[in-house]
Parts: structure tokens; C-alpha cells; sequence
């Protein structure tokens, strides 16, 4: 999910009640939800990406392309937030991709994904698509699932299958082509989610606790330190949103089919 | 003495009760999402004070049920897109303090053939052998998240194809080189074995008890995907340390559940490489649990059995007490059998407090863990389920009395031994069924 620079308007995908995979829009302040597109290609939105001038959003469908022509899975489209149809986007050496977001000046777009041999990496691309470069591919990264890039321009990205000093479910800081461990043994949602305050001061993950409880995971993205905050209505903490300019956090909840706002 | 004509008539007014357990299955194929997925279903768990020495736990969790031997020529193997644990409370509360984790991979070593083997097997790696697959395991804190490596890139044994595959009677030697020796004084094993389980499955036809003069053993020539793990008691105790002969407390117990999870998501794909046709994606999903043979399978009823396979020990009391309580199973007995097993409340105001009893020794917590006392003074001898399940505890027989409640009536399947004799060493599991024998 993600929201406009403002925090007014969230965007996020979904189902509608036929069971066909759209991309939705809500009022921040709630309110009935608007189909911007459904059916059609997309067959099962992983991730949303929005522009900095708040027109175009990219989302990562895992379901497409559907073909017996191609070995790789996964796709690129873009789509006006006016609606419209979907524009796949060229993405070449990325197989699998399962997150999406720009950098700061939304110059760039941050893929989490695989390589072709099945390996989890992250890559750049042209946000009108084309060849990826990978930033960092291979262990540590073992199925990066949700992305986020600072205003700094690091990137956060969560890792279901990753294993680190604290168990399974990490979250890895890349800087300079490296991904360190920020957190782990963290009970991500699926697909999870990872966002940062509006200054890169603090990284917020939707998780669970060990008895199944949803809460945000504040972590320090100075000192790692983290912190919990309760959020005992979150069934399945799926993914996070946050806003550029304000300080407007949405958390999905795919088992509970209900998106919760924070500030 | 009821005759058959008086139970048809009985089944007939009883239908709302008789039919659920027409369908029912043991611990293999009790859910319905696991007849959906084999590769996770949990269908046995054993647990005892190894006959080689009362220093040492054995702990036994069998996967992927009712394997037909000659199954190729894809043979029966442990899925790589999931987690494999046996996971151990030690201090009575009911939530597990460790786990022991098995992951798997499956390798190819020669995608452009259909065979399993391109020749004669000596050794697991065998370079005839064009399905290898090995194993991680990890021990799991699971208070700190701390995981420790026990093992890692074990190969498990290969399935037994046939005698040409493996002739003289070479299976077991193939199969005993699976055995692998961690540091630590640990002993692993995983492979496919015969099935130590041993009913009669007529008990699905409506509880057909009648005794036949061959027992009807249908378990019988079924192998089972074993996972047999073997350590030092005082690994899995609260403190390292071994209560002293005698004690009571909760710690004198360690009560042993296995689980098999599976990624939040799987998505099917058209046109992908060899053991990647579907990706499978996000967060692990506990979905099949086993630990007291036969709660699952008869004493929750079909609605909440997905529930009970993804939910952990320490709820079990809020969440399927009730079933506990008033058990559906001996009046499905009294309907079919007339043999008077006592109502419920015959027992105490809230129903059957002595099954509670069973699931709580020692003042653990009542939950469905398979509890064994691990006192200093502990024997393989003294393993006997409800303390423990050794292999051949005939456990139908002991839950079905169990559960009738009357001592004068000894409820039996008639099937009191398995088809083939355990092993008196590790991995203690039969040697399995070969497909071509």
C-alpha cells in the first residue's frame, strides 16, 4: 500500500468481492473505497509504488504474465491513479519481483526480487522499466519480500525467509551495495510490510507477537534499537504505508480486510 | 447381545452422529485441508527413553501418509517448501521452550531423465541417484529466537525403489549410511520407513470392530516419511539438568508436539524450472500438528480440525475443551457397539475431567503434548504411553478404552502389533517397504 505526499488518499490492492485483483484508493480519514482498476492483467498485486507528483502508480503483479512462453514470473505495470488500463513495464534480469518502491526523487525504482537462479536480491530501474542493476543479490537476502527507500536514499527491505541473530524474518538496511541486518526474528505479515518516519529517523514494521497479537516495530535506524507498540485489532499485519510529506502511516490487514490509519 | 439388524436401525435414527466418523481418518488424512497437502501431514509422533541407553530421548515425527511402496516414479520425499519441527515444552506451561527445525532440499542431478536412479544404489549421494535431497537442522530458543546448527546438509536415505535398485538385500546398508552422528552426542535420521502404526482402518466403516480370523492390518506394506531424532535428556531439559528420581514438579515431564509449516503463499506457474513450477512466498504458516495420537482424528470434529492443525498447545483448553469434555467418540461406540460406555457426566459435573487428567501430569498444563517423565530414574522399560509412545504401544486400543470409560468392557481393534518388528537400535523404525520386492 502507500499514500499521496499528503496523507489525504491511501492506495492499496486488493480483491473485489468476484475475486478479481484490482488496485484500490480510500480517504485517509475512511470511507468507501474506489476501484481505480480491476481484473484484467493483474492477477495477484504484490506491491504498490506511487510518483512523486502523486499521478502514476507502479504495482508488482506475482500472478503475471501468465504465459507458457516465458520461464520468469512476476511483472511490472504502471497505472494512472485516474484509472486506466495497466502498461507493463520492460523489466529485464529480475525474476520474481515482490517489492517496489522509488527512491527519493523518484528518479530510480527499487525492486526486491530474485535472480534468474532463483537467488533474493534487490535491483534498480528506470521507472519507465528497462535493464535492472542489481544492488545486492544473494545471501544475506533470501526472499526480500517489501521495500522501502529513505529520504537518504537507504533502503529497508524485509526478508521472510532470511535468518538472522535473532531468528527468522529479518529486516536489512543496503547502503553502498551491502545488506546489513537492521532486526530480526521479526513475525512478518505476508507480505509484510516496511516504511520510515518522513525524516529516516525510525523503520515501522507491521508484525505479530510471540502469542500471534498484531503491533508496529519501531525500530531505531540509528542504533537498531526497537521498541513494540500494541495493536491488538491488527489480525495480519500485511503491509504499511506511509506518507512523504506528513507524518501518516496506514497498516493493511489482509485477514481482517481493514486498513488502520496512524499519525 | 445387539444384532445387526438392531444397529442398522440405531445408525439409521443416529445418522447426524454416525456419518462424521464414516469419513474420518486416523492420524493420517484427518483434516481437510491436509488431504490436500500429504507432504506436511503429521501423521504419527513417538516419543521414549532409547533402548540403547536411558541417558538418551528418542523422538519420532512421521510425515506424508499411507505411501503405496511402489509409488514412482517420483518416490515420496520430504517437501523443501516447508518447515519440519519437533518442538519441546520443559517446564509444563504448555508452550514450547525448544524446537528442533528440518529444512529440506531436493536436488536433480540429471533433469533429462524420468527415472528416479540411473543404476544401482550404494550411498545416499550415489551418483545413480538423480533425486538427492538433504537436510538442515537447527535447535531454536524459542523464548530468545537463538538457533544453534545441529546438522547440516545430512543426506536423507533414499526411497526404496527395488530390488534392482538395490540387490543382495542392499537397502538397509544404503539406508543406515543416512545416519548421521551431530556433535553433541546426537543421533538424526530422516528417510522413508515402514509406518509403525497399526489399526484396523474398518473402524472407519462405522466402527467395524468384528475381529476377522486374518486381523485386517490396512497399514500393513505402507511405508511413512520418518523423521527420528535422538539426544542427550538433558538437552531438552529446563535447566540441563536431570530432575531427580522421584520428583512431581511440572520440570519432570517434557511434553513433545511435531508440526509441519508451509509460505503464506503459493502461487502455480505455467512454464518454470524443474522444482520451481510454483513459488512459494511469504511467512510460514504452521499447518498440521500432531502430539497425543487420535484427539484431532476423533475427538475434534471437522469444523475446527484445520483450526486444531494451526494452532499451538497452550490454547487448546479455550479453544477445543469442550470436545474434551463431552467426547463424541463413545457415544458414537454406544451407537454402534452397544456397549454402554457411561455419559460423560458420569465422570464429574464438567464431563470427562479424566481425560483432562492425562493431558495435565504432574500439574502441567492440560494441553494435547505427548508428556514423558524424564527422572533421573527413567528406563525405556518405563516409557508406556500416556507416559511417552514407544513403537509398539498399541495406542487405538488405549484411547478407545480410554475414551468408553468402562473398565469392564476393554474396547480393541483387534490389531495389537505392527506388520513388521522395530529395530532394537536407532533409528528403532522399521525398514521400510521396497516398491519392488
Amino acid at each position: 500500500m502507500v499514500l499521496n505526499e499528503t496523507g489525504t488518499i491511501i492506495y492499496f490492492t486488493a480483491l473485489t468481492p468476484e475475486g478479481m485483483a484490482g488496485i484500490f484508493s480510500v480517504p485517509a480519514a475512511g470511507g468507501t473505497a474506489t476501484a481505480i482498476m480491476s481484473g484484467g492483467v493483474l492477477q495477484f498485486p504484490f506491491g504498490l509504488a506511487l510518483s512523486c507528483d502523486n499521478a502514476t502508480l507502479i504495482v508488482v503483479d506475482l500472478g503475471s504474465p501468465d504465459e507458457e512462453t516465458t520461464m520468469s514470473a512476476g511483472a511490472l505495470y504502471s497505472v494512472p491513479v485516474s484509472g486506466g488500463s495497466p502498461t507493463r513495464l520492460t523489466l529485464t534480469g529480475v525474476d520474481l519481483p515482490t517489492g517496489i518502491a522509488y527512491n527519493a526523487d523518484c528518479s530510480a525504482l527499487y525492486v526486491a526480487g530474485h535472480t534468474a537462479d532463483g537467488r533474493g536480491a534487490v535491483f534498480t530501474v528506470a521507472p519507465t522499466g528497462g535493464a535492472a542493476t542489481a544492488v545486492v543479490q544473494g545471501p544475506p537476502l533470501m526472499a526480500p519480500s517489501d521495500i522501502h527507500v529513505d529520504m537518504n536514499n537507504v533502503a529497508y527491505v524485509v526478508d521472510h525467509m532470511a535468518v538472522g541473530g535473532a531468528g527468522r524474518g529479518v529486516l536489512f538496511r543496503i547502503t553502498g551495495g551491502v545488506a546489513t541486518e537492521a532486526a530480526s526474528g521479526l513475525a512478518l505479515g505476508t507480505p509484510g510490510g516496511v516504511a520510515t518516519t518522513a525524516r529516516g529517523g525510525s523503520v515501522i514494521i507491521p508484525t505479530r507477537t510471540a502469542a500471534g497479537a498484531g503491533q508496529l516495530t519501531i525500530i531505531n535506524a540509528g542504533n537498531s534499537m526497537a521498541t513494540q507498540l500494541a495493536a491488538p485489532d491488527l489480525v495480519d499485519p500485511a503491509g504499511i504505508g506511509v506518507a512523504r510529506m506528513s507524518g501518516t502511516f496506514a497498516v493493511v490487514d489482509s485477514e481482517g480486510g481493514a486498513i488502520f490509519r496512524a499519525q | 447381545m445387539t444384532s445387526h439388524s438392531t444397529i442398522f436401525r440405531r445408525l439409521l435414527v443416529g445418522a447426524a452422529l454416525a456419518a462424521p466418523l464414516a469419513a474420518q481418518a486416523s492420524s493420517h488424512r484427518e483434516s481437510p485441508y491436509l488431504i490436500e497437502d500429504p507432504a506436511v501431514d503429521n501423521t504419527d509422533v513417538y516419543l521414549f527413553i532409547s533402548p540403547e541407553s536411558p541417558d538418551r530421548l528418542v523422538m519420532v515425527a512421521n510425515y506424508n501418509p499411507l505411501q503405496a511402496p511402489p509409488g514412482g516414479p517420483d518416490f515420496y520425499r520430504f517437501s523443501d517448501n516447508a518447515l519440519y519441527n519437533i518442538n519441546i515444552d520443559n517446564n509444563g506451561d504448555a508452550v514450547a521452550d525448544l524446537s528442533y527445525e528440518f529444512k529440506f532440499t531436493t536436488t536433480i542431478t540429471n533433469p533429462d531423465t524420468f527415472l528416479y536412479n540411473n543404476g544401482t544404489i550404494e550411498s545416499p549421494t550415489d551418483a545413480n541417484l538423480v533425486v538427492q535431497q538433504t537436510y538442515t537442522v537447527t535447535k531454536v530458543n524459542m523464548a530468545t529466537g537463538a538457533r544453534s546448527a545441529v546438522a547440516a546438509n545430512v543426506p536423507t536415505a533414499p526411497y526404496p525403489v527395488g530390488k534392482r535398485t538395490y540387490p543382495n538385500d542392499s537397502y538397509d546398508m544404503v539406508a543406515n549410511q543416512a545416519i548421521h552422528a551431530a556433535a553433541g552426542d546426537i543421533k538424526i535420521f530422516a528417510g522413508p520407513r515402514d509406518d509403525p502404526f497399526f489399526i484396523n482402518l474398518k473402524v472407519f466403516d462405522l466402527l467395524d470392530l468384528t475381529p476377522t480370523a486374518v486381523p485386517l492390518r490396512q497399514l500393513d506394506n505402507v511405508n511413512i516419511l520418518s523423521i527420528v531424532l535422538e539426544v542427550p535428556v538433558t538437552d531438552v531439559t529446563q535447566d540441563g539438568t536431570r530432575p531427580a528420581a522421584g520428583t512431581t514438579t511440572p520440570n519432570s515431564v517434557v511434553g513433545v508436539y511435531a508440526t509441519a509449516s508451509r509460505p503464506a503463499i503459493k502461487i502455480q506457474r505455467r512454464n518454470r524450472p524443474v522444482l520451481r513450477s510454483a513459488d512459494h512466498l511469504g511467512s510460514f504458516v504452521q499447518v498440521s500438528r500432531l502430539a497425543v495420537p487420535l484427539v484431532n482424528e476423533v475427538m475434534v470434529p471437522r469444523k475446527d480440525k484445520d483450526k486444531y492443525n494451526r494452532t499451538k498447545p497452550a490454547t487448546d483448553v479455550a479453544n477445543f475443551g469442550a470436545y474434551i469434555l463431552d467426547p463424541e467418540l463413545p457415544k458414537v461406540i454406544n451407537l454402534v457397539l452397544d456397549v454402554g460406555c457411561p455419559p460423560a457426566s458420569a465422570v464429574s459435573a464438567m464431563g470427562r475431567t479424566d481425560i483432562v487428567g492425562v493431558l495435565s501430569p504432574n500439574g502441567t498444563t492440560a494441553a494435547d503434548l505427548l508428556r514423558l517423565n524424564i527422572t533421573a530414574d527413567q528406563t525405556a522399560g518405563m516409557t508406556a504411553f500416556p507416559n511417552g509412545r514407544k513403537l509398539e504401544d498399541d495406542t487405538p486400543d488405549t484411547l478407545l478404552t480410554l475414551l468408553c470409560n468402562k473398565p469392564s468392557t476393554p474396547i480393541t481393534d483387534n490389531v495389537q502389533m505392527n506388520d513388521k518388528p522395530f529395530l532394537a537400535v536407532f533409528p528403532y523404525v522399521a525398514s521400510p517397504h521396497l516398491g519392488n520386492p
